[in-house]
C-alpha cells in the first residue's frame, strides 16, 4: 500500500521577471520553476537584491511575472481577475513578515479578526480570540502594537496569519527584528502550526539556521533557482 | 565639524529633502502662509489708505477743525509751521434771492486753495478753483429750485452774484442741518461785502488741512489737548465721517480671515514637521553614529529649515505681489477714487510671520530629532516619536500666540481668535466624529466593505477628528459667508418697509400747517407733523443728574444737549410701547414717554420725574411709560414726547417725513415753491450711498474670504494627500489580506465621503448658529432655519474630500510593506 501522493499546492512554472530600464530590461530572475506540496516547509534562501521578495509576490499573486506561470491549488493566477485573485489570497494565503505589519492604532484582537473579516469569516471575534490564545496572548487581546513586546507582535502576526486557516503561508524574514531566544520561539510555533493544520510554508530568510528547519531548501542567485 | 561644512551638508541635504513629501508640504505650509499674511496686509494698508482718501474726498481735508466762532489766526500760524497746507470756510444759511424766488440756501464763502482733498465738479468746468469775486457757483437743486440757469444773477444780502457754474459734485458740504440746504458757493473776498454776518448770526466756521499721515496725527492730538465746547474736529484717521466704523470693520475682517488661514498653515507646518522629523529619525541616529553632536545636529536642521523658509518666502512675496495686482484690478472700482499704492515695506510682514511660526512651532521638533540615541539604529522602537511634555505644548502654544498676537495687534483678539478656532476645531471634530461609528455601523450590515470602513473609522479616530474639525470650520465659514452676503442683507434691506420715508421736511411754522397738509394730501401724500422744540434734561427726580447719575452715565450724550422734544395726545404708530401705558388724549398731566435705550442707559423707569428746561421755562414731568424706537424706520422720531399741556404753549415749529417716487421727484420743487422757507432734506441718496458701500465691501471681503478658503481647501487637499500616503501601507496589507486594489481604493473614498458628510452636517449646525447669531443679535431679524444648507453642505463636504481623496490616490503593493 503506498500512501497518496500530497497535494501540489502551489505550482510555479518558468517563471521569468525582468524591470524595464535605460539599458533595455533588469532581469531579475529567468526561468524559475517551484513545486510546493501541502504541509511542505521550502526555504527561499539567497543573497540580498538576488529577487526573492519579488518571487514571493509573483508567487503569492500580488505582482505579474513577465513570463511563465503560477497555479495555487490548480488555478492558473493568470486567468484570474483581480477580484478572483483576491478571494483566493483571503482564503488560502497568509503572510508573516519581519516588521509584522500591524495597524499600530487597532488591537491585537482587532487586528486578527481584520484578515478574517476580509475573508468573510461567520464569526471573527471568537475565532481571532481564540487564535490569540493558541499562540499565547490570552492576556493581550486588547493591547495595541505600541504596548507589545516585538515577539508578542509577530505572535500576533502568527496568529492573524492562522486564523484564515491557510493552505500556504509566506513569512518574509519573520525573525529578522527579534532577538535570537524570541526568534526561536516564533520559529519553533511557525513549524509546530505548519504541521499542524498541513499548512505550506514558503520562508524567506538568510538565517542558514532557520532554513536547515525546512524540509527543502531553495537557493535563489543569479536570476537561477537551486535545490539545495 | 566646521560651520562651513554644516551648511555644505545642510545644502546638500536640503536638495535631496525636496524630494520627498513632508519637506514639500513644509515649504508649501510656509509658502502660503508667507504669500497669504504678506497680501492680506498689503490689501489692507491699501484699502484703509483708500477709505482714508475717500473720507478726505468727503471732508475735502485730512482734518477740519469747525467751530461757531472764527478760528484763531495762531492756529494757522501753528499749522504753517508744521509744514501744512490750511483753508478756510465760512457757511452759514441764508434766503437767497432773485426777482421772483426765494430759497434758503447754504452759503460756503471759501478761498483758495479749496477743496484740499477731492474734487469740487462743475458744469460747465472752470479754470479756478474756487469762483472768482463776484461770481458764484450754485448747486443744481438749487438752480432747479429757484428756476434759473447758468449766467443768470441772484442775489445774497446786499451783493449780487452771476451764477457761472452749476456744481455737480463737492467734498465738504459741512454737517448737520446746513448741509441738508442746496449750497451756493462763493468767493470768501465776497463776505463781508453782503453784510449777512451779522452780530447773533449762526455762521459755522472750518478751517481745512492736510498733509502727511504723520503730520496730520500729530496735529489732531495737539488740537484736541485745546478743543473748546463748540469746536469740532473731524480727522480722516480717527473719524472716518464717511463710513464711521466700516474701515476699522474691514481692516478688521482682513486681519481676522489672514488669521484663519494662518492658523491652517500653522496647523500644516505642525503636521507636515512631526513627519517629517519622524523620517529624519534614523538620518539623526545615524549622523550620530558617524561621531556628529547632539547640538551640531540640531544646527544643521535649524540651518536646513532656513534654507527652506528662505525658498519659501521668496516665492510666498512673489506670490503675494502678484496676488495683491490681480485683486487690485478687481478692486478698482471698490473706491470711487481708486485704490491707492500700498506701503510695499509691509510685505515683509509675511516673510517675517512665517519665520516666527516655524520658529515657534517647529523648535520642539527639532530637539527630538537632535535626541535620538544612536541605539535607534539597531532598535526601531528606539525611533519612535517622543510625545511632547505638557508645558512645552504650552510653551509652543504661547509662543504662536505671541506672534499672532503681534501680527493681529491685540493679545487680547489673538487669545480669543486663537482659543475660539482651536475650540470650534476640537469641538466640532469631536461632535462630528461621533457621527462616523453610527454609519460605519449602518453601512457594516450593508456592505462587506462596510465592515472595514468600521475598522477604518476605530483605527484614524484621532486623526478624523482633527480632520473633521478643520473641515467644519471651512464649510461652516464658506456657507456663513455666502448666508450673511446674500440672505442676511438682502433680508435687512427687505426689512425696511416698501414706503420707507425719503424725504424730510422741517422748519414748518404753526400757520403753514394748514396749507402744507392740504398740499401733501392733494399730492396723495400721507404723513403726520409732528410738533418739535428743543429741551434740556436740567434735573432728574428733583436732583441734577450730577448727584443722581454715574460718571459713566453722565457721558450720555442727551445730557450734554438739547435734545428735540415733541409732544402727542396718542402715541406713534411706527413706536412700540414696551412698559407703562400711553396717556388719556385729554390728560392735563405732565407725563413723558421716553425711548426705552436712553431710560435704560441712565437707570430710568416708569415714574421717575425729569426736569427740562425750555427757552428759558422749566417745568417737571413724570414717566408714564417706555417705547422702543425703530431709529432705522426713516420717519420722525424723539428720545423724548411729552403729553400735550406741558409743550403745546411753547414757540414750535413741525416736522415729517414721507416718501416720494421717482415720478413724483418735481413735487418738492412745487413744495419749496408754494413754502419757501421750508428745509426739505432728501435721504434717498444717503441711502443709496450707504448701500453702494455695504455691497462693495462685501464684494471685497467675499474675494479675500474665498482666497483663504482657496488656501484652507489647498492644505485639506494637502492633508488628505498626507493621509493617503500614510495609508498606502495599509491598504497593501489590507490586500495581502485579500482585498483588491479598487477595493482599497473604494475603502478610501467611501470613508472621505463619510468624513465629508459628517463634516457637512456638523458645519450646518454652526451655521444655523451663527447665522442665528447674527440674525438675533446684530440685524434685530427672527432667527429662521435654512433646510437646503442641511443638504448642501453635507453634499459638498463629500465632493471636497472624495475629489482631494481621488487626486491623492497613489497605488499600494507589496513594496510598500518591505519599505516600511
Amino acid at each position: 500500500m503506498t500512501t497518496p501522493e500530497p497535494l501540489a499546492v502551489l505550482i510555479a512554472t518558468a517563471l521569468s521577471k525582468s524591470f524595464p530600464d535605460q539599458s533595455g530590461g533588469l532581469d531579475i530572475f529567468n526561468d524559475i520553476s517551484i513545486h510546493a506540496r501541502a504541509g511542505e516547509s521550502i526555504a527561499i534562501i539567497g543573497p540580498s537584491g538576488a529577487g526573492k521578495s519579488t518571487l514571493l509576490s509573483i508567487l503569492a499573486g500580488l505582482d505579474e511575472p513577465s513570463k511563465g506561470t503560477v497555479e495555487l491549488l490548480g488555478k492558473p493566477l493568470s486567468g484570474l481577475d483581480e477580484q478572483s485573485r483576491a478571494e483566493l489570497r483571503a482564503r488560502h494565503i497568509s503572510f508573516v513578515f519581519q516588521s509584522f505589519q500591524l495597524l499600530p492604532e487597532l488591537t491585537a484582537l482587532d487586528n486578527v479578526q481584520l484578515a478574517l473579516e476580509i475573508q468573510g469569516h461567520p464569526n471573527p471575534e471568537k475565532q481571532a480570540s481564540y487564535w490569540l490564545d493558541r499562540v499565547g496572548l490570552k492576556q493581550r487581546h486588547h493591547h495595541t502594537p505600541a504596548r507589545l513586546s516585538g515577539g508578542e507582535q509577530q505572535r500576533v502576526a502568527i496568529a492573524r496569519a492562522f486564523a484564515t486557516e491557510p493552505s500556504l503561508l509566506f513569512a518574509d524574514e519573520p525573525t529578522g527584528n527579534l532577538d535570537e531566544k524570541t526568534g526561536r520561539e516564533i520559529v519553533d510555533q511557525l513549524f509546530e502550526l505548519n504541521q499542524q493544520l498541513n499548512t505550506t510554508l514558503i520562508l524567506i530568510t538568510h538565517d542558514a539556521e532557520l532554513a536547515q528547519r525546512c524540509q527543502r531548501r531553495l537557493y535563489l542567485h543569479d536570476g537561477k533557482l537551486q535545490e539545495q | 565639524m566646521k560651520s562651513t561644512q554644516l551648511i555644505r551638508l545642510a545644502l546638500k541635504q536640503s536638495r535631496s529633502d525636496l524630494l520627498t513629501f513632508e519637506w514639500r508640504a513644509l515649504l508649501l505650509a510656509l509658502f502660503l502662509a508667507t504669500s497669504l499674511s504678506g497680501f492680506l496686509t498689503l490689501l489692507g494698508n491699501q484699502l484703509e489708505k483708500g477709505l482714508s482718501r475717500q473720507s478726505a474726498t468727503m471732508l475735502g481735508a485730512d482734518l477740519s477743525l469747525s467751530d461757531s466762532q472764527p478760528i484763531d489766526e495762531a492756529l494757522h500760524e501753528e499749522a504753517s509751521k508744521l509744514g501744512l497746507l490750511y483753508t478756510n470756510v465760512t457757511q452759514f444759511s441764508t434766503m437767497v434771492s432773485t426777482a421772483e424766488q426765494m430759497l434758503l440756501s447754504s452759503v460756503r464763502a471759501v478761498e483758495a486753495p479749496y477743496p484740499l482733498r477731492g474734487e469740487l465738479i462743475t458744469e460747465p468746468p472752470q479754470p479756478t478753483q474756487i469762483p472768482v469775486a463776484g461770481t458764484a457757483w450754485a448747486e443744481q437743486q438749487l438752480l432747479e429750485r429757484m428756476g434759473i440757469a447758468v449766467g443768470e444773477t441772484i442775489t445774497l444780502g446786499y451783493s449780487q452774484f452771476k451764477i457761472t457754474a452749476a456744481v455737480i459734485s463737492s467734498p465738504d458740504r459741512g454737517t448737520g442741518f446746513r448741509s441738508f440746504s442746496p449750497q451756493l458757493l462763493i468767493n470768501r473776498e465776497d463776505l463781508a461785502a453782503t453784510r449777512v454776518i451779522q452780530p447773533g448770526s449762526r455762521i459755522g466756521y472750518r478751517t481745512l488741512f492736510s498733509g502727511t499721515e504723520q503730520q496730520i496725527k500729530g496735529f489732531h492730538a495737539q488740537l484736541r489737548q485745546s478743543l473748546t465746547p463748540q469746536q469740532r474736529l473731524w480727522s480722516v484717521y480717527a473719524d472716518q465721517p464717511m463710513a464711521s466704523g466700516a474701515m476699522e470693520n474691514a481692516s478688521g475682517f482682513l486681519r481676522m480671515t489672514s488669521l484663519f488661514g494662518i492658523l491652517l498653515c500653522g496647523l500644516l507646518i505642525t503636521l507636515s514637521l512631526r513627519r517629517y522629523s519622524s523620517a529624519q529619525y534614523r538620518r539623526s541616529a545615524l549622523l550620530q553614529s558617524l561621531g556628529m553632536r547632539p547640538r551640531q545636529i540640531l544646527h544643521l536642521y535649524l540651518l536646513k529649515l532656513l534654507l527652506g523658509w528662505t525658498l519659501a518666502a521668496l516665492t510666498g512675496i512673489i506670490a503675494g505681489l502678484l496676488l495683491l495686482q490681480l485683486t487690485g484690478s478687481l478692486l478698482q472700482t471698490l473706491l470711487p477714487a481708486g485704490l491707492p499704492a500700498p506701503d510695499y515695506r509691509l510685505i515683509a510682514t509675511g516673510p517675517l510671520l512665517s519665520l516666527a511660526l516655524l520658529l515657534a512651532i517647529g523648535f520642539s521638533p527639532l530637539l527630538q530629532i537632535s535626541r535620538i540615541p544612536v541605539m535607534g539604529l539597531l532598535r526601531r522602537d528606539q525611533l519612535s516619536h517622543q510625545g511632547l511634555s505638557w508645558p512645552a505644548r504650552l510653551i509652543i502654544l504661547a509662543l504662536t500666540g505671541t506672534v499672532i498676537a503681534l501680527y493681529l495687534g491685540s493679545a487680547i483678539n489673538a487669545l480669543a481668535a486663537i482659543l475660539l478656532s482651536v475650540a470650534t476645531i476640537l469641538l466640532a471634530g469631536l461632535c462630528a466624529s461621533l457621527l462616523l461609528p453610527p454609519a460605519g455601523r449602518l453601512l457594516a450590515r450593508r456592505f462587506r466593505l462596510g465592515r472595514l470602513l468600521s475598522y477604518r473609522i476605530r483605527q484614524q479616530r484621532q486623526w478624523h477628528r482633527v480632520q473633521l474639525g478643520i473641515m467644519c470650520l471651512l464649510l461652516t465659514l464658506l456657507s456663513s459667508l455666502l448666508l450673511s452676503q446674500t440672505e442676511l442683507v438682502n433680508r435687512w434691506r427687505a426689512q425696511l418697509p416698501v414706503n420707507t420715508p425719503n424725504q424730510f421736511v422741517i422748519n414748518i411754522q404753526p400757520w403753514e400747517l394748514e396749507p402744507l397738509n392740504q398740499f401733501l394730501s392733494d399730492s396723495d401724500i400721507e404723513t403726520t407733523l409732528y410738533p418739535m422744540i428743543r429741551g434740556r434734561v436740567m434735573l432728574i427726580n428733583g436732583q441734577p443728574p450730577e448727584r443722581v447719575l454715574d460718571q459713566n452715565q453722565l457721558e450720555n450724550n442727551a445730557l450734554k444737549r438739547e435734545l428735540n422734544l415733541s409732544w402727542l395726545a396718542n402715541a406713534p404708530k411706527h413706536n412700540e410701547l414696551v412698559a407703562g401705558v400711553w396717556w388719556p388724549a385729554e390728560t392735563q398731566e405732565n407725563l413723558i414717554s421716553i425711548e426705552q435705550d436712553l431710560a435704560e442707559d441712565l437707570g430710568l423707569t416708569l415714574g421717575d420725574k425729569i426736569g427740562f428746561e425750555v427757552g428759558g421755562a422749566t417745568f417737571d414731568a413724570t414717566i408714564s411709560n417706555i417705547r422702543k424706537v425703530e431709529w432705522r424706520s426713516f420717519r420722525p422720531n424723539f428720545y423724548v414726547i411729552l403729553s400735550p399741556p406741558v409743550l403745546q404753549n411753547y414757540p414750535q415749529t413741525y416736522i415729517t417725513s414721507f416718501r416720494l417716487t421717482d415720478k413724483q421727484a418735481g413735487l418738492s420743487r412745487e413744495l419749496l415753491k408754494q413754502f419757501p422757507s421750508l428745509t426739505l432734506i432728501d435721504v434717498s441718496q444717503w441711502i443709496d450711498q450707504a448701500s453702494q458701500l455695504i455691497e462693495r465691501l462685501i464684494q471685497a471681503s467675499t474675494l479675500i474670504l474665498g482666497l483663504t478658503l482657496f488656501a484652507g481647501l489647498v492644505l485639506v487637499q494637502l492633508l488628505v494627500y498626507q493621509e493617503l500616503e500614510q495609508r498606502r501601507r495599509e491598504n497593501a496589507l489590507l490586500q495581502i489580506l485579500g482585498s483588491t486594489p479598487a477595493q482599497t481604493r473604494q475603502l478610501d473614498i467611501l470613508e472621505f465621503a463619510l468624513l465629508g458628510f459628517a463634516s457637512g452636517i456638523m458645519a450646518a449646525l454652526l451655521t444655523e448658529i451663527i447665522t442665528g447669531l447674527v440674525s438675533y443679535r446684530l440685524l434685530e431679524l427672527p432667527v429662521i432655519l435654512h433646510p437646503w444648507i442641511w443638504l448642501m453642505l453635507p453634499l459638498t463636504g463629500m465632493l471636497l474630500f472624495t475629489l482631494a481623496a481621488l487626486i491623492s490616490h497613489r497605488p499600494s503593493g507589496y513594496r510598500q510593506l518591505q519599505q516600511s
